[in-house]
């Protein structure tokens, strides 16, 4: 009796392990020198004794890695134009991703799958040049807050028409919605983040520091962008713990009622709110 | 009043009270923006949830584009559900899957009649799983059993498995598919769903080794199928191919004919993946791959109200003397 749970195991290690995946297409292998166990050794031999079948379906496995790939990253628009505006095979290069990831199917879990595809773009000489390189950072940052909304979603949403605004009450305290985060990019992406399915890639961006709140307006929502200020991007970071406009003001050397116009620049996008 | 106010409920005793629809259309991505669905008179629409849900390592339920336009087509067609990755018989718990996590709550959220699975393995994963069918064993009956009565009880409607295609069986079966999906059955009180194809497919493939489809219609409990899949194949690297991707064969339209007569399925749903048909191993353009589309579901409704009568298809109740 051979277990479900052993096989579908190594069938998984089969598929990923190149050493694995050509024994299983030979009926007379060496198993044993493999290093299995008695039981691995002959739910490989029993692959490997159909290797036309076994064959196909290792193939369509992987086929279908880089198809999942590449649709992975049309969650990251910038990124995947940019890719196809290289000059590169899209289709090798997603072929030479899903190896250099061991072949690892993410399945439903395509932000992880996406946040991966563009770390390794991010490594190629092609795209390691301003303006592209601050592209495929945002587009990481971007992934990294939806991953963490995914493990622990906010209480609330900035969409949420209940969140408290701001008040002129000096006690209140404000704090960043957990579905925000900031990021600075190299050279201002602007008019890529503006049309980021139709952008000029071959197009000067200017090379300025700029910073952006990135925030999801809701579960379902895109990500969202808005350009902020220097302050105000160290404001925002400073209110991931909840403090009045005094304390931001004291914190990052802006006056009270500056600050105050930050929190409600803020609030206005709903990713700063009263903490409670 | 919404077309999927037609009576559903899963008994205690697990008999089947669900109104006959008739012949529908999967809603497949890849007819998505250009196939007319609107347009057509669908008894049935079938929804591929793992097409629409949002990820499984973000927030969201649905990808937002899908919900809108889900939420057009459920004003005019009942929509019934379908987990082709839902990690429904895998071996990570229940409630960590895409099926318990994204699929239950789109179909209460659709209030869909059913919902179907696959009978493959799965865990958080999407390629390997094609390549991963059930072992046919007791063991395995039994276990997958206890899965599929947990989700159906999470679902609270009834849940149909759809006989899979594969290019050879998992390592360690100890029995004919047909005897595993009757015992599985048995032990869980759930559905089938009957995927036409897929059998023809394995009969082509594997009838050489023994593969029967007579044997397999005279096994399973054919007053348990809940619900019919049609498609069409091709021969690719010697071995004939469950690909959607051509009008559905006529040994296919045969069995229809055949298991209809015998069963009392509530839908017949054909289903097709590919934005041109192959037809005569060449591909079609779109004008004509929509006309075969069109002319298959013909072929169906005609199959359907030859069995059952002109008026007793959803669409078609009412409208005939």
């Amino acid at each position: 009796m051979i277990e479900a749970r052993l096989v579908w195991d190594l069938w998984r290690r089969i598929l990923t392990n190149d050493a694995l995946a050509d024994a299983a297409r030979q009926p007379s292998f060496d198993f044993a020198s493999l290093g299995l166990t008695p039981d691995e050794t002959a739910i490989l031999a029993d692959y490997a004794s159909t290797p036309a079948a076994t064959d196909q379906t290792i193939f369509m496995y992987r086929s279908g890695l880089v198809r999942n790939a590449l649709s992975a990253l049309r969650l990251v628009p910038l990124t995947n134009r940019l890719l196809y505006a290289s000059g590169l095979d899209a289709d090798q290069v997603a072929r030479d991703f899903t190896a250099s990831i061991d072949y690892r199917d993410d399945g439903p879990n395509l932000w992880r799958l996406a946040g991966a595809f563009v770390a390794y773009l991010a490594n190629l000489p092609e795209f390691a040049e301003e303006p592209t390189r601050a592209a495929l950072s945002i587009e990481l940052s971007a992934v990294a807050l939806i991953r963490r909304l995914g493990e622990l979603p906010p209480a609330s949403w900035p969409d949420d028409e209940a969140l408290q605004r701001p008040s002129s009450e000096g006690s209140n305290r404000y704090i960043a919605s957990r579905a925000a985060t900031v990021a600075s990019t190299a050279c201002d992406l602007t008019p890529w983040i503006e049309n980021p399915f139709s952008f000029d890639s071959d197009g000067a961006l200017d090379a300025v520091e700029s910073h952006w709140v990135i925030y999801l307006p809701n579960a379902d929502a895109a990500p969202a962008y808005a350009e902020v200020s220097a302050r105000a991007a160290r404001a925002f970071t400073r209110l991931a713990a909840p403090k009045s406009a005094a304390q931001l003001a004291a914190e990052t050397g802006l006056a009270v009622a500056d600050a105050m116009e930050v929190i409600e620049s803020f609030a206005d996008l709903g990713v700063v709110t009263i903490a409670g | 009043m919404s077309p999927r106010s037609a009576a559903v409920r899963v008994d205690r005793d697990t008999s089947m009270t669900i109104s006959a629809f008739g012949v529908g259309l999967q809603y497949n991505p890849e007819l998505v923006g250009w196939f007319p669905f609107l347009e057509q008179s669908l008894d049935v629409m079938e929804i591929l949830f793992d097409s629409v849900m949002g990820p499984l390592d973000g927030p969201g339920l649905m990808w937002p584009d899908a919900a809108d336009a889900l939420d057009v087509a459920n004003e005019q067609f009942v929509l019934v559900g379908h987990s082709n990755y839902g990690g429904d018989f895998g071996f990570d718990p229940i409630e960590t899957t895409s099926a318990a996590r994204r699929h239950v709550p789109l179909a209460k959220r659709f209030g869909v009649p059913w919902v179907s699975n696959h009978c493959f393995y799965g865990d958080g994963s999407w390629a390997d799983v094609w390549s991963s069918p059930l072992q046919f064993s007791r063991a395995e009956a039994t276990r997958v059993a206890a899965r599929a009565r947990a989700l159906q009880n999470l679902y609270g409607v009834p849940l149909g498995h759809e006989n899979a295609a594969y290019y050879r069986t998992c390592p360690g079966s100890e029995m004919p598919e047909e005897d595993f999906l009757a015992s599985m059955i048995e032990q869980s009180g759930t559905y089938l769903h009957l995927d036409l194809h897929n059998l023809y497919a394995n009969a082509v493939n594997h009838g050489p080794s023994g593969y029967s489809i007579d044997r397999f219609l005279s096994t399973i409990p054919l007053d348990r199928i809940i619900s019919i899949h049609m498609a069409g194949g091709r021969w690719l690297y010697d071995l004939y191919h469950d690909l959607h991707d051509t009008v559905i064969p006529d040994p296919v339209w045969d069995l229809l004919d055949d298991v209809l007569s015998r069963s009392r399925p509530r839908a017949v749903i054909l289903e097709y993946e590919s934005q041109a048909l192959f037809e005569g191993g060449e591909e079609v353009d779109r004008e004509r791959t929509i006309d075969l589309i069109l002319s298959d579901l013909e072929c169906a409704r005609r199959a359907w109200d030859r069995a059952y009568g002109v008026g007793s298809r959803r669409t078609t109740r009412g409208k005939v003397a």
